[in-house]
C-alpha cells in the first residue's frame, strides 16, 4: 500500500485559515506566528539553522545534503522525517534524479527549484513554497522539503509512505451478508473506500485540520445537491470551532461537536463500515472521517437508526423486518428485564403465573438479599466479566468470559447467593445488549438499566413507568444537528416510518427520509417500460466494474 | 405524487433552525388534544355513564364525543380567527374598547382567571385521583403524598422544558396509551354477553341526556387548544386534525363503556369503583407469560394521566405567564408545584373527591362552551365592525400592554407572514 | 433552558434522596409473602356467630422443579392447611396470621370453597372482603362443598403436587368438556347483582380424601337453596350455558336391557318469549348434533327409521330431564338459574315492566323442545 496523498496546496491553504481563526497558547502562537511570516532564506545554511531551531534535535529528523547533479556547485538538502516516508521514492526519484539526471539546466542563477519541480523530480505531487512555516508543516506531514542553496524557496515533494494496517473486516460490526471491508486508520484510504462505492460527481470531501498540536486531518464528506446545506454548514462550523491540542480519535470530535454532552444517548453514529457510511450519505447525512481511527462519524443521528444494521437492507425485506424486530425486543430486554424482575418479584407477584411464583419463592428462599441487591450484584458482576474479557488477550478472552459466567452463575446459585431465575435474567440481559448493532447505543441502555432498577425497587412498575417517561421527555428534548432525536416517531412522518420499526421493500421507499431534509428526495423510480433499456445497461456495465482502481 | 408524502407534514429547513419559533403541526395538535382528553376518566367512565344512561351508556359516550367535537370546533374557529394568539391574546384584543388596553386586560381577566382556576384545580384533582387509584390498587402501603409528589415532580420536569418537548412527548405517548386501551376494550369482549347490552333506548330521556352531558365532560381537555392553539399550524386542515383529536378518545371511550356494559351488566357496573380496572381483571389471555394485567394496565395508565397532568400544568403556567407578561414560565411552574401538591391533598376521601370531580367537570363544561361561544360571537362582531388594529399602532399606544401581548413565545405576526 | 437544566437535576436528586431515605413501602420479596392458593370458609358447629377460614399454602421447597434445596422429595406434604376462627372472614384471617411467620398473600388464590352450611346462610357478607380487596382475582373458582370446606383443602390427589391445581384443572377441563359449569367469582358477583338471573355454583363432595363433582348448588339471591342431581345439572348447563352437558345414556324403547349412549355436540339454543293468559310463555328449543358412542343391542342402522328412533329416544330423554329441572327450579327452589329473566328484560322490556319476575318465573309456562340430529355412528356401521 502506498501512503495516502492529498493536494499539498489545499492543505497549506487550510492550515493558513485554521491558524488565523484560532487563539493559541502564547508560546506556541509566537513560534507559529514567526514561522508564518518568515520567508525562506537564500542561504541553505541559514534555512538549516532555522529548521533546526524550530524542529529541534530529533533523531528521526533527517537532513540529507547532496550536490545537485551537472550543475555541480549547487548544494541541496532534503529534509524529512524518517518513518513517514518511503525510502525507495527518495532514493530513486528525488536524490538520484537530483544528483545525476539533470539535463538542460538553465543558467546558474536561474530558478533551479522550479525547474526541478517541472522537469527534474518525477514525483507526482509537489509544491513550490517560500514560507518557512509551510516547509515545517509539510515535513511534519510526511512530505519531503527540498532546499537548494541560493534559492529562497523550497520544493515540497510527496514522498509519504508509512506502515499501515491493511483493509480488513471490521471487528465491531460484523455481518453475515455484506462487504467485508472496513475503514482503516488512514484518512485517504477511507475516503477512497467511500469513493469506490459512490462514483457520484457531486460527492464532496472537505478537509480540515483540527488540533493545535496533533494537526489531525478531518474530512467532512457529503453529497452536494442532496445533503441539506444547513446541516453541512453546521457540521463544518462546529468542527472549525474546536480548539483542542489533539484529536486522537473521532470520539474527541464527537464529544466536542455534539448538541448535548450530558445525555447517555449517542447523538452521532460511528461506524467502521464503508457501506454503512455510504448508505447514510445517501440518506442526506454527513460523514466525518478523522485521520488515525477507523471509526467514522455520521451526523445527524436519530434514535431509531441505532438498531438498524446494513444487513437489514441486504436481505429481503421480510427477513430484514424480522431481524429488526428481534433487535428491538433484545434492546428492550437489555434495558428493562432486571427491573421488571424486581418489580414483579417484590411488588406484583400476582402477575407471575402461580406455578412459577412457587418455584421462584423456592429459589429465592435461600437468598439473603432483597431482589434489588441480588440484581445489582449479578448485573455488576456481569459488567465486570464483560469488561475483563475485552481486556484479556485475544484467544483467552471469550473463554474466560464463558467460564466466568458459567462458573460464577452456577456457584452463586449453589451457594444460595442468587436465585436461578436471576441468573437467567442476567444472561438474557447481557445477550440482549450484545444484539444491538451499535455499541454506543448498547452502552447507553446498559447504563440506564441501573437507575430503572432502583426505580423498580422503590415503586415497582409505577417507578419503571415514571423513569421511562422521564427518559422519553429527555429523548424528545434531544436534537442532533437540528433534527429531533426521536424523529420520525415524533414529529411523525408516515413516509419515514416505512424504514423505522420495520423495513419495507426497497421499491416502496421511493424517497429519502424527509427528517434529514434532503435536497434531492427521489431515491427510487419505477422502471419505465420504454426502449431506453439499452443505454441503461451499457452504463451499468461500465460502473459495475470491479477492477481495483490504482490509487494515486 | 406519493400519498404518504402528501399526508406527512412537509418538513422545511426552518425545522433545523433553533432561532425560528417552534410551530406545532396539525397532527401534533390533534395528538395533544387526544392525549389530554384520555386521562383519569377512563377508569370510572363506564360506571358514570351507565348509572345515568344504563344500557345506552356507550351510545351516550359516542354522542358525548360529538358534542365535544361541536364545542371544539367553536374553539378551533376562534383560534384560527386569531392566528398566533393564545386565549390571553385574543380575549384581550376582543374586549378592548377602542384604545384602552388596560380596560381590555381588566375585562378579560375574569375569563382568563376562570380558565386558570379550572386548570389549576384540574391538575390537583387529577393528581389526587391518580394517587388514590395507585394507593388503593397497587401500592397499598405507599403514602398518597409520595405518589402525588413523584407524579407532580415528573410533570414539573416536563413543564421545565420548551413547548416543543411537550408537544413531542404527547405525540409519542399517544399510541402507547390508545393501543393498550383498545386492546383491553376488545379482548374483554370475550366474556361479553349480548343480554347485558339490551334493551336499548328503554331509558328515560332525561337520564340519557344527563348521561350524554356527563360523558361530554369526560372529553374535557380539548379546551387546551385555547392556549396551545397559538403555536398551531395555520395551513393544511387544522380543524380536521383537531376533531380527530376528540374522535380517537371518543372511539376508545365508547369501546371501553361498551365492553364494560357488555361484560358486567349495568347493575354490577354501578357497584364497581374502577370498572375499567375490573374489566382488565376479567380478561385472561391464555398462554401469556404474565397472568394478571391490572398492574401492567395501570403502568400504561400512568402515561395517560401524565400527559393530562403535564398538559394542564403547562397550560396553567403559560396562561399565567402571559397574563403577567413574563418571558419564561419556569418560575411560575416552580411556584405552582407546592400549590398543586397542597390542593390535591385537600379532599378527605374518595367519595368527596368524586363529588368534587363532577363539579369540576361542570365548571369545565361551562368554560369550554359558554366562554368560547361568547368570544366567537364577539370576534365575528368586531371583525365586521372594524379591522383589527395593526400591531404598529399598538406599539405606540401602551407599552406595558403590548409587552404582555407579545409575551407569547412567538409574536402574533409570524403566521401572517407564513400565509 | 439553563434554568431548567440547573433545576431539573436538583429536583431529581432531591426527590430520589427523599424517597431513598423514606424507604420502599410496598416492597415485599416474593419469599416474604405466603401465597394462599385456596381459601375455605366454614361455619362453626355450635357457634352461630363464628366463621372458620382455612387457607391452603404450598410449601415451595417441597415442590419438585422449584430448584430449592430439598428437591425431589416425595415424602412430606407439599401444602400446608391452616385454619382459624373469627367473627367475620377478615377477623378469621387476622387470627390466621397470628400463626404464621410471613404475611399471607391472596393474589394467587385460585379456589374459594364454602361449605354448604355457610352458603345456606348467605354469601354476601362472606364475599364482601373479596369484592373490596384488589388482590383477589375475579377469575378464581368458587365451589360449594358438601360437608366442611376444610376437608376440601385437605384432599390428597396424587396426580398433582398442589391439591388446588388439581381442583382448578378439574373445573377447567370439565368446563371445556361441557360437563361442569365454570362460574368464577366475577360471574358469580354479576349474577348476584343482576336482576332476572340467579347464580349457581359447582357442588362438590369430599369422599375418602378425594373430591367429586356432585351436581350444582342453586342460589336464590345470595342464599343457597338446594342442589341439583347430575342429570338436572347437565340439563341446566345445556339450557343456561349452552354447554353440552355430558354424554347421555338412555334406555332404548324403554327397555332397561337396551342402552344407548350418545354424545352431545354443537348445541344451539333459541327461545320464544311471549305473554299470554297472565302468564309468561317461554318456549326453549335446543338443536344439537350427536354421535353414537355405545349400543348394547343389535339393530339395523342402515334404516333411516332406526336412526330416527334413536334420535327420538334421545329427545324424549333430554326433555324429560329438562322438565324435571324446570320443575325443580320453578316449584321447589323458586330460583331463575336459567337466566330467562335477563332475556325477558333484554328482548321484551314491555313484559319485564309488567311483571314481578320473581313471582312470574314460578308461574311461567316453560316448555322445552330438543332436536337431536344423529350424524355419525362411529367406526362401526352396525
Amino acid at each position: 500500500m502506498t501512503a495516502g496523498r492529498q493536494s499539498i496546496l489545499s492543505r497549506l491553504h487550510n492550515r493558513h485559515q485554521s491558524i488565523r481563526s484560532r487563539v493559541l497558547d502564547q508560546h506556541f502562537a509566537d513560534q507559529l506566528e514567526g514561522m508564518e511570516n518568515v520567508t525562506l532564506s537564500e542561504s541553505l545554511d541559514e534555512n538549516t539553522k532555522q529548521l533546526k531551531f524550530i524542529l529541534g534535535q530529533s533523531q528521526d529528523l533527517v537532513y540529507r545534503f547532496f550536490q545537485l547533479g551537472p550543475i555541480g556547485d549547487k548544494r541541496a538538502m532534503l529534509v524529512y522525517i524518517d518513518g513517514l516516508v518511503k525510502a525507495e521514492i527518495i532514493d530513486e526519484f528525488v536524490i538520484q534524479s537530483g544528483m545525476y539526471d539533470q539535463q538542460n539546466v538553465p543558467a546558474a542563477n536561474a530558478n533551479v527549484l522550479s525547474h526541478l519541480q517541472i522537469r527534474g523530480i518525477p514525483v507526482h505531487e509537489s509544491a513550490y513554497i517560500e514560507l518557512l512555516g509551510d516547509a515545517v508543516h509539510a515535513i511534519l506531514c510526511g512530505d519531503g522539503a527540498l532546499f537548494v542553496d541560493g534559492d529562497a524557496h523550497a520544493l515540497i515533494v510527496n514522498i509519504r509512505g508509512w506502515g499501515m494496517r491493511n483493509i480488513s473486516e471490521p471487528a465491531t460490526e460484523s455481518v453475515v451478508r455484506g462487504p467485508r471491508e472496513g475503514f482503516t486508520e488512514t484518512l485517504r484510504t477511507n475516503t477512497a473506500l467511500i469513493r469506490r462505492r459512490l462514483k457520484d460527481p457531486m460527492l464532496r470531501v472537505e478537509q480540515l485540520q483540527v488540533g493545535k498540536r496533533s494537526r489531525t486531518d478531518v474530512a467532512v464528506i457529503y453529497i452536494e445537491g442532496l445533503t441539506n446545506p444547513k446541516i453541512v454548514k453546521e457540521v463544518l462550523k462546529r468542527i472549525r470551532s474546536i480548539d483542542i491540542d489533539a484529536i486522537l480519535e473521532s470520539g474527541y470530535i464527537e464529544q466536542l461537536i455534539q448538541d448535548n454532552g450530558w445525555t447517555p444517548f449517542p447523538l452521532m453514529q460511528n461506524t467502521e463500515r464503508p457501506d454503512k457510511a455510504v448508505s447514510h450519505l445517501l440518506e442526506g447525512k454527513v460523514v466525518i472521517i478523522s485521520d488515525g481511527t477507523p471509526f467514522v462519524l455520521i451526523a445527524p443521528a436519530v434514535f431509531t437508526q441505532f438498531y438498524h444494521s446494513p444487513e437489514d437492507y441486504y436481505e429481503r425485506f421480510s427477513i430484514g423486518t424480522l431481524i429488526r424486530l428481534i433487535r428491538i425486543i433484545s434492546m428492550a430486554m437489555a434495558l428493562l428485564l432486571p427491573s421488571l424482575y424486581i418489580a414483579f418479584s417484590s411488588f406484583h407477584p400476582e402477575m407471575i403465573p402461580s406455578r412459577l411464583v412457587i418455584a421462584m419463592a423456592a429459589g429465592r428462599s435461600t437468598v439473603p438479599f432483597p431482589s434489588i441487591i441480588e440484581a445489582f450484584l449479578m448485573e455488576v458482576t456481569m459488567e465486570i466479566l464483560r469488561e475483563a474479557s475485552v481486556r484479556l488477550p485475544g484467544p483467552i478472552g471469550p473463554t474466560i468470559g464463558i467460564v466466568g459466567a458459567l462458573v460464577v452463575g452456577q456457584a452463586a446459585v449453589q451457594a444460595g447467593i442468587v436465585s436461578p431465575i436471576m441468573v437467567i435474567v442476567v444472561a438474557l440481559t447481557t445477550i440482549g445488549s450484545f444484539a444491538s448493532p451499535s455499541y454506543s447505543a448498547a452502552i447507553a441502555l446498559r447504563m440506564l438499566r441501573f437507575p430503572i432498577m432502583i426505580a423498580a425497587a422503590l415503586f415497582g412498575l409505577y417507578g419503571i413507568m415514571l423513569l421511562l417517561i422521564i427518559i422519553i421527555i429527555h429523548l424528545c428534548w434531544l436534537k442532533s444537528f437540528g433534527v429531533p432525536y426521536l424523529s420520525p416517531l415524533t414529529p411523525t412522518r408516515l413516509s419515514d416510518l416505512k424504514d423505522t420499526l420495520i423495513r419495507t421493500p426497497l421499491n416502496w421507499m421511493k424517497r429519502r427520509p424527509a427528517m434529514f431534509l434532503p435536497r434531492d428526495q427521489v431515491r427510487y423510480n419505477k422502471p419505465q417500460p420504454s426502449d431506453g433499456e439499452q443505454t441503461g445497461e451499457s452504463q451499468d456495465e461500465r460502473s459495475d466494474s470491479h477492477e481495483p482502481h490504482p490509487i494515486g | 405524487m406519493n400519498e404518504a408524502i402528501v399526508m406527512s407534514p412537509t418538513p422545511s429547513d426552518e425545522d433545523l433552525d433553533d432561532s425560528v419559533p417552534f410551530r406545532m403541526n396539525n397532527r401534533q395538535s390533534g395528538a395533544l388534544i387526544a392525549s389530554t382528553i384520555i386521562g383519569v376518566g377512563v377508569l370510572t367512565l363506564p360506571r358514570s355513564t351507565a348509572s345515568y344512561a344504563a344500557q345506552n351508556g356507550w351510545i351516550s359516550a359516542l354522542i358525548g364525543s360529538v358534542f365535544a367535537m361541536l364545542l371544539l370546533s367553536l374553539i378551533s374557529t376562534l383560534v384560527r380567527r386569531h392566528p398566533g394568539m393564545s386565549m390571553v391574546g385574543f380575549t384581550r384584543q376582543l374586549l378592548t374598547p377602542g384604545r384602552h388596553k388596560r380596560i381590555g386586560l381588566l375585562l378579560a381577566l375574569p375569563f382568563l382567571l376562570s380558565y386558570a382556576l379550572y386548570w389549576t384545580s384540574g391538575t390537583a384533582l387529577v393528581a389526587r385521583i391518580f394517587g388514590e387509584v395507585v394507593t388503593t390498587t397497587v401500592l397499598k402501603r405507599t403514602p398518597l403524598e409520595v405518589i402525588i409528589g413523584t407524579m407532580l415532580i415528573t410533570a414539573f420536569i416536563l413543564v421545565m422544558h420548551d413547548i416543543e418537548v411537550l408537544v413531542r412527548v404527547n405525540e409519542v405517548l399517544l399510541p402507547l396509551i390508545v393501543i393498550p386501551l383498545a386492546i383491553i376494550g376488545l379482548s374483554s369482549l370475550q366474556s361479553a354477553q349480548l343480554v347485558n347490552l339490551l334493551p336499548m333506548f328503554q331509558v328515560n330521556w332525561w337520564g340519557f341526556l344527563k348521561g350524554t352531558a356527563l360523558s361530554t365532560t369526560s372529553y374535557l381537555g380539548f379546551e387546551m387548544l385555547m392556549i396551545f392553539g397559538a403555536i398551531g399550524e395555520q395551513s393544511g386542515k387544522p380543524l380536521r386534525y383537531h376533531l380527530l383529536g376528540v374522535a380517537v378518545p371518543g372511539l376508545v371511550y365508547s369501546l371501553i363503556v361498551f365492553s364494560g356494559i357488555a361484560v358486567f351488566g349495568v347493575d354490577e357496573l354501578e357497584l364497581l369503583a374502577w370498572p375499567t380496572l375490573e374489566l382488565v381483571k376479567t380478561t385472561e389471555v391464555p398462554g401469556l407469560i404474565l397472568e394478571r394485567l391490572e398492574s401492567a394496565f395501570l403502568a400504561v395508565w400512568v402515561a395517560a394521566v401524565f400527559t393530562t397532568l403535564g398538559n394542564l400544568y403547562y397550560g396553567t403556567c403559560t396562561m399565567l405567564k402571559e397574563i403577567m407578561g413574563l418571558k419564561h414560565h419556569r418560575w411560575i411552574a416552580l411556584a405552582l408545584l407546592p400549590l398543586f401538591y397542597w390542593t390535591s391533598l385537600q379532599a378527605p376521601n374518595v367519595q368527596v373527591l368524586f363529588e368534587l370531580m363532577s363539579r369540576w367537570d361542570l365548571f369545565g363544561l361551562f368554560n369550554a362552551s359558554v366562554i368560547p361561544l361568547f368570544l366567537l360571537i364577539l370576534s365575528f362582531m368586531r371583525r365586521h365592525g372594524k379591522e383589527t388594529p395593526h400591531p404598529e399602532n399598538e406599539a405606540n399606544e401602551d407599552r406595558a400592554a403590548t409587552a404582555a401581548a407579545a409575551a407569547l413565545s412567538d409574536p402574533p405576526e409570524m403566521p401572517m407572514q407564513k400565509e | 433552558m439553563p434554568l431548567a437544566r440547573r433545576i431539573c437535576p436538583i429536583f431529581l436528586l432531591l426527590s430520589a434522596m427523599s424517597v431513598l431515605l423514606c424507604g420502599c413501602w410496598d416492597r415485599r420479596e416474593i419469599e416474604e409473602r405466603t401465597s394462599v392458593v385456596a381459601v375455605g370458609i366454614d361455619t362453626v358447629q355450635g357457634h352461630k356467630e363464628l366463621i372458620e377460614v382455612s387457607v391452603q399454602i404450598p410449601i415451595p421447597i417441597r415442590i419438585a422443579g422449584s430448584g430449592g434445596a430439598g428437591t425431589g422429595g416425595g415424602n412430606g406434604k407439599t401444602v400446608q392447611v391452616e385454619s382459624a376462627r373469627g367473627r367475620t372472614v377478615l377477623d378469621a384471617m387476622k387470627n390466621l396470621q397470628k400463626k404464621l411467620n410471613q404475611q399471607l398473600f391472596y393474589g394467587h388464590t385460585r379456589v374459594i370453597a364454602i361449605s354448604e352450611d355457610a352458603a345456606r346462610l348467605g354469601v354476601n357478607s362472606l364475599f364482601d372482603p373479596f369484592r373490596r380487596d384488589p388482590e383477589i382475582r375475579r377469575l378464581l373458582w368458587l365451589l360449594v362443598i358438601k360437608g366442611k370446606a376444610f376437608d376440601a383443602l385437605n384432599i390428597n390427589p396424587n396426580l398433582e403436587q398442589i391439591p388446588t391445581v388439581y381442583i382448578m384443572t378439574m373445573i377447567e377441563n370439565g368446563s371445556k368438556a361441557g360437563t361442569i359449569t365454570d362460574v368464577n367469582l366475577g360471574q358469580f358477583f354479576i349474577k348476584l347483582t343482576t336482576d332476572g338471573r340467579q347464580p349457581f355454583l359447582n357442588y362438590f363432595q369430599v369422599k375418602a380424601g378425594s373430591l367429586r363433582w356432585n351436581g350444582i348448588a342453586l342460589f336464590r339471591d345470595d342464599q343457597m337453596v338446594g342442589t341439583l342431581n347430575d342429570e338436572q345439572s347437565w340439563s341446566l348447563l345445556r339450557l343456561a350455558e349452552k354447554k353440552n352437558g355430558s354424554n347421555i345414556t338412555y334406555n332404548y324403547d324403554n327397555d332397561p336391557a337396551k342402552k344407548v349412549t350418545l354424545s352431545m355436540d354443537y348445541l344451539r339454543r333459541r327461545e320464544k318469549i311471549s305473554y299470554k293468559n297472565d302468564q309468561v310463555q317461554v318456549h326453549i328449543r335446543v338443536d344439537m348434533e350427536s354421535n353414537l358412542l355405545e349400543k348394547t343391542f343389535d339393530s339395523n342402522l342402515f334404516k333411516a327409521s332406526e336412526i330416527k328412533k334413536l334420535e327420538q329416544g334421545a329427545e324424549v330423554y333430554l326433555e324429560k330431564n329438562a322438565m324435571s329441572l324446570i320443575q325443580a327450579l320453578q316449584k321447589t327452589y323458586r330460583t331463575d338459574a336459567l337466566g330467562i329473566g335477563a332475556r325477558v328484560r333484554a328482548f321484551h322490556p314491555e313484559i319485564w315492566k309488567k311483571v314481578n319476575w320473581n313471582e312470574a318465573f314460578t308461574e311461567a309456562n316453560i316448555t322445552v323442545d330438543f332436536r337431536v340430529n344423529l350424524r355419525n355412528t362411529g367406526m362401526e356401521m352396525q
